[in-house]
């Protein structure tokens, strides 16, 4: 426990600067550059709206802070996750030539997303502002709902690195699963939509326990119930454990496998 | 015993060799089910002991698949052995596949805190050292390149000047010293000296014998994972010499 600790300073500036080349190599070459972590969230929003505001106008006020709340912990979570999945394979030139600690290439990943987090939670602010959603208070408790969000993908990266060095075909699959979580989550349709019978089910959902907590602080300036706050809390540390617990155990066999 | 720099007690290195490779995902599964196993194992490494002080230098000597590498492997601790312990003291700054942590999109500076970082150096550090390492690289001129257009050659400077100029207490050094043009290697080889009147442990992988007998005071014949024959340079490498000649 100490000596990971020891390690995690010791690599800390490690992790700076491979978050640093990532976001670089990111935007390499491109005109606008960083621009695009505002612009992209900003356009897939007025998009989004324009296609589907009119369809659900009745059940969801502020189409687009419906959204960006929903889709910003959404894209932060699938984008970090599936880069995870294959950040021991991208990374395969550190890891044969030196020890460093292998998480840090996970937690670089997430880094990287959580930078682009950030800008969409600009994109919101500005959005709120134009939409002429009220400012109130509760809108420092976001963290909360963003920090259930990152724990919870910082398990399930580890999870899918790990067992995205040993088959290959995870990365494709999972790239499936991606796509289906994405509409079994409510994103850009209203929970309402979802049959009664269903909703208990919607609940094993982790994404949708986020993103509901996010919405109610963000649009009804309120905490949702305490019930939705505990199960994410352990959705979140479950995870977590269940990715430590598993990354630690393989870790050591991996550099046979990239 | 307080000098004691690496010590590596009776180590044994076992691989497990799928045999059917393409079809690994659909052997898992059958593995899981019937709890068998289909691998063939094989072992790099077995019963290697041997101890190193601080300052003494030890060459490695023996044909392709001896275990060489794997062994400088285990003791950087990039990998783990499957028997045996190994005890280091200090930094280490391992020479194995030069330039693989290098990021081609990057410019030289750029890979020099990135690789540098990766060597658990911090910003401060580096910063003052950026001017000495491009300077033994001989890259100036080429700071703000990106390592795409580097020749190989250029490349395994850099990563030479980067793992050497920072101080370690053990260098781990394989098949180094073949990169380069000769003036470079002679750089190489002066720079390794003058580590080792430092105190730098050496642990160097060579198929020249000459370049081990000159570096290095003691040597380790591994002949197909095993220890063939230990003791001084000289001894060692004429022995594997004559073995050569022989076959």
């Amino acid at each position: 426990m100490k000596k990971a600790v020891a390690d995690f300073i010791k690599y800390f500036d490690f992790l700076k600067q491979i978050v640093l080349r990532d976001i670089k190599k990111k935007y390499y070459k491109s005109v606008l550059g960083v621009l695009w972590t505002i612009l992209n969230p900003l356009f897939m929003t007025i998009i989004i709206t324009l296609v589907f505001s009119h369809l659900f106008k009745r059940s969801i006020d502020h189409y687009p802070i419906y959204y960006l709340c929903g889709t910003l912990l959404f894209s932060f979570n699938s984008g970090s996750t599936r880069q995870a999945l294959h950040s021991m394979i991208v990374n395969n030139g550190f890891l044969r030539k030196i020890y460093v600690p292998k998480y840090m290439f996970c937690l670089s990943t997430i880094s990287v997303n959580f930078v682009d987090l950030f800008f969409s939670l600009l994109v919101l602010l500005g959005a709120m502002l134009v939409t002429g959603v009220p400012f109130t208070w509760k809108l420092i408790y976001i963290p909360v709902p963003i920090c259930l969000t990152v724990l919870f993908t910082i398990g399930l990266s580890l999870v899918l690195s790990t067992y995205g060095v040993f088959f290959r075909d995870l990365n494709h699959l999972y790239g499936i699963f991606v796509t289906a979580w994405t509409y079994l989550t409510p994103l850009f349709y209203p929970v309402t939509a979802i049959p009664e019978q269903f909703r208990v089910l919607y609940n094993l959902n982790p994404m949708h326990i986020y993103v509901t907590i996010m919405r109610s602080l963000v649009l009804d300036a309120e905490w949702p119930s305490v019930y939705m706050l505990l199960l994410g809390t352990l959705y979140s540390v479950v995870m977590l454990a269940i990715g430590i617990f598993v990354f630690r155990k393989n870790q050591d066999k991996f550099f046979l496998y990239i | 015993m307080s000098d004691l720099s690496v010590r590596v007690e009776d180590v044994s290195m076992m691989f497990n060799l799928s045999r059917k490779k393409e079809e690994r995902f659909k052997e898992y599964f059958i593995n899981l089910i019937k709890g068998e196993l289909f691998f063939d194992e094989f072992w790099a490494l077995q019963h290697i002991s041997f101890e190193l002080r601080q300052g003494e230098s030890m060459g490695f000597v023996g044909l392709n698949g001896s275990g060489k590498s794997t062994l400088l492997k285990l003791i950087s601790g990039i990998m783990k052995p499957t028997k045996g312990k190994i005890t280091t003291k200090g930094s280490i700054a391992p020479l194995i596949e030069l330039g693989g942590g290098f990021d081609r999109d990057l410019t030289a500076i750029e890979n020099i805190y990135l690789t540098g970082a990766m060597h658990g150096h911090n910003k401060q550090f580096l910063r003052s050292r950026v001017e000495e390492i491009l300077d033994f690289a001989e890259l100036q001129e080429f700071a703000n390149v990106p390592l795409r257009n580097y020749s190989s050659g250029m490349i395994s400077r850099l990563g030479f000047a980067i793992a050497t100029l920072v101080e370690a207490d053990i260098l781990i050094a394989d098949e180094v010293l073949s990169v380069g043009d000769a003036r470079f290697r002679k750089k190489c080889e002066d720079r390794m000296q003058s580590l080792m009147k430092e105190g730098t442990t050496i642990l160097f992988v060579s198929h020249s014998v000459e370049q081990v007998r000159k570096v290095c005071q003691k040597a380790l014949w591994l002949e197909k994972g095993q220890m063939k024959m230990i003791g001084s340079a000289v001894d060692v490498t004429n022995a594997y010499s004559r073995s050569l000649r022989e076959k």
